[in-house]
């Protein structure tokens, strides 16, 4: 929301198994950065958006 | 007739009561090989009577191709859920469970514009110069 160049889908890890297989998500919550890098479980905000942002 | 019960309508309605702004629903759904979007449609339908900032358009995701490439949308059921703009917030599945509580709060977060963030986090967002998708995977449990 706070910039033009990011958009975030939640995805119901249980209706799309597709996903979750490309995805190999393993866990939830799961967060997949332009479907190459992720951040696995709930972390804290500054290490969420640094990630998001730097890789 | 209402997918949730007069009690659960209550809570709805209180959940959203925190709505400042209209936002505007774009839902979907496709009539084969969709187990769910029978019941998200249901679910979704009883939003707009909870706080009438919400409003619900439905297409479908076979016809509607214009549609489909304009917001983006990678399955159904498909949710594109816009603010004062389209700040790409999308929601994939039926929203039962918790996932219903992740959906109320995409669009409370859409109805403020306010992400919620950090002035430290807002300041490194703000520095992003090439496009981030997110897709976070979660279960309804």
């Amino acid at each position: 929301m706070e910039s033009d160049h990011v958009t975030t889908a939640a995805v119901s890890a249980v209706e799309f198994p597709d996903l979750v297989r490309r995805f190999r998500v393993s866990g939830v919550p799961k967060t997949v950065i332009n479907e190459s890098a992720d951040i696995l479980g709930a972390v804290p905000e500054a290490d969420f958006v640094e990630t998001v942002v730097n890789g | 007739m209402s997918y949730f019960s007069d009690e659960e309508m209550k809570a709805l309605t209180e959940r959203l009561s925190g709505m400042t702004n209209p936002v505007r629903l774009v839902l979907f759904v496709q009539t084969f090989g969709c187990e769910t979007c029978a019941t998200t449609k249901r679910i979704l339908e009883d939003l707009p009577r909870a706080n009438a900032l919400v409003t619900l358009e439905e297409k479908n995701m076979v016809l509607d191709t214009g549609d489909v490439e304009l917001f983006g949308i990678i399955a159904a059921p498909g949710l594109a859920i816009i603010g004062d703009r389209d700040r790409g917030l999308r929601f994939y599945g039926a929203p039962d469970g918790y996932e219903l509580i992740s959906l109320l709060e995409g669009i409370l977060l859409a109805s403020s514009g306010d992400s919620g963030l950090t002035e430290e986090s807002r300041a490194l967002v703000a520095t992003l110069a090439e496009p981030r998708a997110l897709q976070i995977f979660s279960t309804p449990t």
